[in-house]
């Protein structure tokens, strides 16, 4: 007769457990531990690039374009740590160099700079990033892009929706008054 | 505010990131603390001070081409409305808009609306 416990997963066995995590609002490192390497070496990463600064010349206001968010898996092959650069404003690009261990090298590209829109390349080039609204004097203003999960919002031009001071660490743009964008940002999460 | 290092390889910053000035020494490139300073990705840097790249004559005139679409489209409804004061002068505005990128005057020189909207 079979125990109760030979139906359990076992640690690391996929399903149960709680997941492990590591959050990076500034640069750093990370070091996988051999368990987690022993249990696949499986890691979910969300990486999120800083916002651009927003601008307010003569005859426009604009946002700043939030940063590139990025959330993928990834298998690591060994403990060697991994260096991780945040992006600072504005528009520094977040990087997760996971060649180190076994892996390839992530980098979520900082926001565009204020002015572009959603048909200009350099938004096309970068993952849920959302374009800052942009407005000349007379016209009605461009709604910002939305971004993912809260984070790489697009900076608000005047009497636009989107960010007005972008909260460190949320890679949105910075809205159209020259204000600065947000840092970047960093999650591992793994089971082992 | 955060603390703000500026990579920079061969003259020109490649990224800025937040980190700690300890972990900035640890990064193989030249770095350095621009948390006051203006300067961001692909700015010059001479060893003590940073400049702002110059735009190339590609980067200018896409920057043009951009001006000119949104002058077109700001002045959209104008088209229609044959009563709008100097009705006339905006139409002929919008076909010097039309006609700017092929002139001598692209992209230095932009046309001049008849007034303010």
């Amino acid at each position: 007769m079979a125990n109760l416990s030979d139906f359990l997963p076992v640690a690391g066995g996929g399903g149960g457990g709680i997941p492990k995590y590591q959050e990076f609002t500034t640069s750093g490192t990370f070091t996988p531990s051999q368990a987690l390497i022993d249990a696949g070496g499986r890691i979910g990463l969300f990486l999120v690039g800083a916002g651009q600064n927003g601008v307010n010349n003569t005859s426009t206001m604009t946002g700043g374009g939030g940063g590139e968010v990025i959330m993928k898996y990834i298998t690591l092959t060994n403990t060697n740590s991994i260096t991780v650069t945040v992006g600072a404003p504005s528009g520094g690009s977040t990087t997760f160099a996971a060649s180190s261990a076994g892996a390839t090298d992530e980098v979520a590209l900082g926001g565009t700079g204020a002015g572009a829109n959603h048909n200009d390349s350099r938004y096309n080039s970068r993952q849920g990033a959302g374009f800052g609204a942009h407005m000349r004097y007379g016209d009605q203003a461009a709604s910002a892009g939305s971004g993912v999960l809260g984070y790489g919002v697009g900076g608000g031009a005047f009497y636009s929706a989107g960010t007005g001071t972008a909260k460190a660490n949320s890679g949105s743009g910075g809205g159209f008054s020259s204000l600065a964008g947000g840092s970047g940002f960093v999650r591992v999460t793994w089971f082992e | 505010m955060e603390n703000r290092i500026a990579i920079i390889k061969d003259g020109i910053v490649s990224n800025v990131i937040v980190a700690s000035d300890e972990f900035a020494e640890n990064i193989q490139e030249t770095t350095v603390n621009v948390k006051n300073i203006d300067c961001e990705i692909g700015y010059f840097y001479d060893g003590a001070n940073f400049t702002a790249p110059i735009k190339t004559q590609e980067e200018i005139e896409v920057e043009a081409r951009a001006w000119r679409d949104s002058e077109l489209k700001r002045t959209d409804f104008i088209v229609p409305l044959t009563d709008f004061p100097n009705h006339a002068s905006w139409i002929t505005y919008r076909q010097e808009l039309r006609d700017w990128t092929t002139t001598e005057d692209f992209p230095d020189t932009k046309p001049t609306a008849p007034a303010e909207l």
